[in-house]
């Protein structure tokens, strides 16, 4: 996409494009549909922060072909274990420090950052950093998607190195990990996070420019732009569809009516955040029974039993009688949601994709219907 | 004014005065000539929608103090609160401190900075205090021990404690308990007026205040928590509706003059949701009705039963969307909700659960402590019941953290008529 | 389960009414009639596609544990045409009962272990089979008790007098209890009848032919023992799965690299603990290798497994690509050649039928890593293999010789790691590579080699003596042949990439 498609503004060099404020307020919307299980005021808050910091900045979002493939590039996201940053947003300083503690770590200039998933609070969360830094922010993200785990990356996949990861905690501390095995800098930073106070701002996954275009999913800034301009125009329920199954070559599994609500509704051994839930749902129309498996994500869609949607597909949800954004926080027991799945980035459907964030990766006994297919 | 016996208005009337405390002597003077007389027909409760009159008074200026691990950065990191919150912070103090959600403490009460600052906060001639703190839906210790120390600086501070407003945000429930500030003393105001004028003609009824969640509370509460009788008016319409058409459980369609809206009832009483959203701002921390705009894509629940109602003043349109109204209506339909009203009383609170087990009994506790709060407000013991309980898991929060939420109803022990 | 003739088929409505099924809860009941062929207890989603019409498919207690599973086995039994679904007594929404009623399939809950019910139904349809007897009712209720597929089959063989009762997978006996007497007959049982398929399991009784027993109640017997069987089936194998993991682990650590075979124990001590694995202990490998061509077929572990147990071995073998593997501690040369001839007599019959072939690694003095031993045995495995099904050789009896059974170039320089360890670690040992091909190629004469590799004659004269240092058989004619072609492997490989490193320099 060229920038002089999308926004008003020009474009400040090639592959460059200067956000505006109605960008990131489609931003937001965007993030929030591709994760509609994550309360979304953590991500109003920071596209209210940075709408008013942009009267002094400007935010640019830079394709990673326009990069030198040699530049260094970082991650820049938010990891939760036991405080909601709605709750205790972070004050300001912490990923400047992160970044600046990746730059004497690795002797080098970070030239960009990236977000760390491409939906709810860590896709916008780098706008601010980028406003903050006056670093471009890359149009391409390690996950395509939000995915509990860092370690559920594209670029872990790929094997490009996670470490070093800096991190800074509510109270202001600071911490450095170096742990070359994804999986264990998962386990590592997760602990720490806990005894930082319940989030940290982190940078990590920093790797060069051409890495990320190998290795990363990409222009996945601009595709949540791109749904919000569609959830957020003003026309007709049915066009804003059509325009959305088009760009995200998404499905409408059913349009239900929300029956039941369940929490610890499964057995679950696994360090992941948060415990289990479903939710069970009639589609008036056909008389099919859906159930949503939930997990921080909505992990698997069964229609009358069937396997219809599962991890990594994207399974989000839109108000059929708004056609915007449902947060699973608004949906309870007689509300009418359409369920949508969305293909995932096709590396997560490579065998080590599925390994990595498969069903089984969830503790869900089944293989993923492409598996082997 | 309406008074209302059963599912029939028995009453209805306007009125015009010169001032408020007049227009309520007035009403009640009316109502006491009406009924008072029948001795089989007591006036038992009498509520009052305050909403209109709290929106349109204006509100106090603010003191609102802010618990935190560390003050924001720079001006973009610090959240902002709607404008008409904003202009009521005369001051805004940071105080260190703050919990994570399983009430861990993630930083030391700063209390010593804090009561340096005392003598300053006094001086502003500021009574209204809002306290909002950290993950204080987790650990109330922090806004606690502020609220102490000012206290004994000042025992006439009129404060609000965050805490009972719950939102995993901590903007939402710093607006909320900066607005409920700014209007105790507003609704301490109104709350004198009604009691004296209701003790004149009405000594034995019970005084309530119409809630946004379709409920009522006791008249007393409205000067300790006022931000909860703010919007009550979509609420009582959907209520009042129901209650004439005799549909406990169902959609209620109000087509009004300036659009039409949906809402449900459930058990006799508006389904509601714990915050009042306004875009993508800070939300109202307060359990009010589920009330949204009607759009040519509602879809109506096969089986439901649905209220249609025309309530437009403008007679022979018909409604849009080519709804056929199941009931019309030209008295405010509003205050035959208030009429209606139960003591409601909820309880949403984040718990630690291992195992299923444990969240049967977290869930149960909170069911009995909703249903004793609404005891406390006035039901009968054996009045009471639950129409909402729910325990969900909150995603990208901790292991084992569940946020409980139940809502309990409940009436007087004799209920036959009920007077607004 | 084999399908009864009509006019004898239970009927739903009646078990639930005054059968086996009574003890349940009827969360669901299609209206429409249905009739009951057999009983399946699944303990995982993928095991409901194998099960035939009419089935009562009972979910195992695992299973039951998320309503989901329940949504999806539901969905699967629907599809396969089960008579009901039986599931354990627990919290279900109204919406698993609300799937049920849609595809129209009875759903009920047990209060008791779902596997009993599963097991007095079986009796039940044995029962209606032929006429009522309480023998076959205590038979099963005897069986539940048995957790073992062995001790399934003597509480059978007990309770027919005795007579021989045998578990046969592809008409090979895995497991059995009882004896057997003169002319006797035979009535066998399918365990899972799965379509498409010709070979699977039986459970079959040999019945003496000059007593008065009755065929049909044996068979009705073995019936109502399928269940048990594949109970106790089903536990031992996962038992064994899970000790069996620590095992398949080790056939990914297979880096030919000396140096890391030295540090191999540090790296992976988590591992050895869990193999129980001690330091100085000795240790012999069994490969079990099966034709990478043919399909590979689930049950075909849990059978080995079964036979594995006659080699009279307690450790577990593990389920690996292109095979099975045991370790096994061995503390003495003998042990291996005693170990080889009980493998060949116990299961040498069984491993031929299937198409199969073992192989032993070699018993050595010296500490030797785990993978090493591993790739021994499975080398020698597949030497046997190669030389004809059912075949077990020892990697010691082989030595050099492993070469010559294999054309690929890998597998011989993997040979040649093990079987010349000190030439392969030798510095010069691309000279004394190109040197020994050399003579080899020159029929083991010094002077045309010398000649031809541009050498003095004493100069090769001390390489070749240093080769017999290193252990290179070069003056035994039966390895001679296997020497000259892993020399020849070897100096391909090394002038190669000579070659390729000269083209790559600028």
């Amino acid at each position: 996409m060229t920038s002089g498609e999308r926004s008003g503004v020009p474009a400040t060099r090639l592959g460059m494009t200067s956000l505006t404020s109605a960008d990131i307020a489609h931003l937001r919307t965007g993030a929030q549909f591709l994760a509609c299980t994550i309360d979304p005021t953590s991500t109003y808050i920071y596209a209210e922060m940075i709408q008013s910091a942009m009267v002094s900045g400007q935010v640019q979002l830079v394709d990673v072909e326009s990069l030198d493939p040699e530049d260094l590039v970082v991650a820049t996201g938010m990891v939760t274990q036991g405080l909601f940053i709605a709750d205790m947003p972070p004050v300001g300083d912490e990923f400047l420090s992160c970044i600046s503690a990746i730059e004497t770590a690795l002797s080098r200039k970070v030239q960009a950052v990236y977000s760390l998933a491409a939906a709810s609070i860590n896709g916008i969360v780098p706008l601010m950093v980028g406003l903050q830094s006056g670093l471009p922010v890359v149009d391409a993200d390690p996950m395509g998607r939000v995915f509990p785990l860092i370690s559920q990356t594209t670029l872990h996949i790929g094997e490009v190195g996670i470490s070093p990861i800096a991190m800074m905690g509510v109270t202001g501390e600071r911490a450095m990990v170096e742990a070359p095995n994804p999986q264990r800098a998962e386990t590592l930073v997760r602990s720490l996070v806990t005894e930082l106070g319940g989030w940290a701002a982190t940078a990590m996954y920093p790797c060069t420019a051409g890495e990320l275009r190998m290795h990363g999913v990409r222009g996945t800034v601009t595709r949540m732009i791109r749904v919000g301009e569609i959830l957020d125009a003003d026309e007709s329920v049915e066009n804003k569809y059509r325009r959305l199954i088009e760009l995200l070559k998404a499905v409408r599994i059913s349009r239900a009516r929300v029956q039941h609500i369940e929490s610890l509704s499964r057995p679950t051994g696994l360090g992941l955040p948060a415990q289990p839930s479903s939710m069970t749902l009639i589609d008036e129309t056909t008389g099919q029974i859906i159930r949503l498996e939930i997990q921080n994500e909505i992990l698997l869609v069964l229609v009358d039993g069937a396997v219809a949607a599962a991890v990594p597909d994207i399974v989000t949800l839109l108000s059929p009688e708004y056609g915007t954004a449902v947060s699973l926080d608004d949906v309870g027991v007689g509300t009418v949601i359409d369920v949508i799945a969305i293909p995932a980035a096709e590396a997560w459907y490579s065998a080590p994709g599925l390994e990595l964030a498969g069903p089984r990766a969830f503790d869900i006994p089944l293989d993923h219907p492409r598996r082997n297919a | 004014m309406t008074a209302l016996e059963g599912q029939k208005i028995l009453h209805s009337s306007g009125s015009r005065a010169g001032s408020l405390a007049e227009a309520v002597d007035q009403t009640l003077a009316q109502l006491h000539s009406l009924l008072h007389n029948d001795p089989l027909r007591p006036v038992t409760e009498i509520t009052a929608d305050v909403g209109p009159l709290l929106q349109t008074r204006s509100p106090a200026e603010v003191v609102a103090i802010r618990v935190s691990p560390r003050p924001p950065a720079d001006a973009f990191h610090s959240t902002s609160l709607p404008s008409n919150a904003a202009s009521l912070v005369r001051r805004a103090i940071h105080v260190r401190g703050g919990h994570d959600v399983r009430g861990r403490e993630l930083a030391p009460l700063g209390l010593e900075d804090f009561v340096a600052e005392l003598p300053s906060i006094v001086a502003t001639g500021i009574r209204n205090i809002s306290i909002t703190g950290v993950g204080s839906i987790a650990a109330t210790a922090h806004e606690e021990a502020v609220a102490d120390a000012l206290l004994s600086q000042d025992s006439d501070m009129r404060i609000t404690l965050s805490h009972g407003y719950f939102s995993n945000a901590f903007r939402d429930r710093d607006y909320t308990a900066i607005l409920n500030s700014a209007l105790s003393a507003t609704g301490d105001e109104l709350a004198t007026l009604l009691e004296r004028s209701c003790r004149r003609y009405f000594p034995s009824a019970a005084l309530c205040y119409a809630k946004n969640d379709g409920g009522s509370g006791p008249l007393s509460l409205l000067s300790t928590t006022p931000v909860h009788g703010l919007f009550a008016e979509p609420a009582m319409r959907i209520l009042g509706c129901a209650t004439l058409t005799g549909v406990p459980d169902g959609e209620v369609i109000l087509g009004e003059d300036q659009g039409v809206s949906v809402g449900l009832t459930r058990h006799g009483i508006p389904v509601a949701s714990s915050l009042i959203r306004r875009g993508h701002g800070a939300s109202l921390a307060s359990n009010a009705a589920v009330h949204a705009p009607y759009t040519r894509n509602h879809l109506l629940a096969p089986d439901a039963v649905s209220v249609i109602a025309d309530l437009r003043q403008s007679i022979g349109a018909p409604l849009p969307f080519g709804l056929k109204p199941t009931i019309s209506i030209r008295d405010d339909v509003a205050l035959v909700g208030c009429a209606a009203a139960l003591l409601t009383g909820w309880i949403d609170r984040l718990e630690s659960v291992v195992n299923e087990a444990d969240l049967r009994r977290a869930q149960h506790l909170a069911e009995e402590d909703a249903q004793s709060m609404t005891v406390n407000l006035g039901a009968a013991p054996g009045n009471t019941r639950i129409i909402e309980s729910s325990a969900s898991s909150v995603a990208y929060s901790y292991p084992g953290i569940v946020r409980v939420r139940v809502r309990a109803a409940g009436t007087r022990a004799v209920a036959d008529s009920e007077v607004k | 389960m084999r399908r009864p003739g009509q006019g004898r088929r239970l009927d739903l409505s009646t078990v639930l009414a005054r059968g086996s099924l009574r003890s349940t809860t009827a969360l669901y009941l299609a209206p429409s009639s249905t009739v009951i062929d057999g009983v399946m207890i699944v303990p995982h989603l993928d095991a409901i596609r194998r099960v035939p019409p009419n089935t009562v498919v009972v979910l195992s207690t695992e299973m039951g544990a998320g309503g989901w599973l329940v949504s999806a086995a539901l969905r699967h039994a629907w599809e396969r045409r089960s008579s009901a679904v039986v599931v354990p007594e627990s919290r279900y929404s109204s919406t698993v009962i609300g799937l049920a009623e849609r595809l129209d399939i009875t759903l009920l809950a047990a209060g008791q272990d779902p596997a009993s019910v599963a097991l007095d139904l079986a009796a039940e349809i044995g029962a209606a089979r032929s006429v009522v007897d309480v023998q076959l009712a205590n038979l099963v209720r005897a069986l539940i008790k048995e957790s073992t597929v062995t001790g399934v089959l003597r509480g059978i063989s007990q309770h027919l007098g005795g007579i021989l009762i045998a578990l046969e997978y592809d008409g090979v006996l895995v497991a059995s209890a009882g004896s057997t007497g003169k002319d006797d007959g035979q009535v066998s049982v399918d365990l899972r009848s799965q379509e498409n398929s010709s070979r699977g399991m039986a459970l079959t009784a040999q019945i003496p032919a000059d007593e008065a027993y009755d065929r049909q109640f044996v068979r009705t017997a073995l019936e109502m023992a399928v269940p048990s069987v594949q109970s106790a089936w089903l536990q031992v194998n996962s038992r064994e799965d899970r000790d069996a993991v620590p095992s398949a682990a080790l056939v990914d650590l297979t880096p030919f690299d000396t140096a890391a075979d030295d540090k191999f124990e540090d790296r992976h001590r988590h591992l050895m603990t869990e193999l129980g694995w001690h330091r100085g202990q000795r240790y012999v490998a069994v490969w079990i290798w099966h034709d990478p061509n043919e399909p590979h077929r689930l049950e075909r572990t849990a059978v080995l497994r079964l036979l594995w147990r006659r080699v009279g071995i307690r450790r577990p073998l593990a389920e690996v690509e292109e095979g099975w593997l045991s370790i096994i501690p061995c503390e003495e040369d003998q042990r291996v050649a005693q170990l080889q001839q009980r493998v060949n007599a116990k299961i040498g019959r069984a491993l031929a039928e299937f198409h199969l072939a073992a192989g032993l690694s070699r018993w050595q003095a010296e500490n030797v890593t785990l993978p090493a031993i591993v790739r021994e045995a499975k080398i020698a495995a597949e030497c046997a293999y190669l030389t004809g099904p059912g075949n077990i050789l020892a990697f010691g009896s082989l030595n050099v010789q492993a070469a010559t059974f294999f054309m690929n170039q890998e597998t011989i320089q993997q040979v040649a790691h093990l079987a010349l360890p000190q030439l392969m670690a030798a510095p010069d040992r691309e000279q004394m590579i190109s040197s020994l091909a050399s003579y080899l190629d020159h029929h083991s004469s010094v002077s045309s080699a010398a000649k031809a590799l541009n050498l003095h004659r004493n100069t090769l004269q001390t390489r070749l003596h240093r080769a017999r240092e290193l252990g290179v058989p070069l003056d035994d004619p039966h390895q001679l042949l296997a020497t000259h072609m892993i020399l020849h492997v070897l100096n391909d490989v090394t002038s190669r990439t000579t070659r390729h490193a000269r083209k790559d320099s600028p």
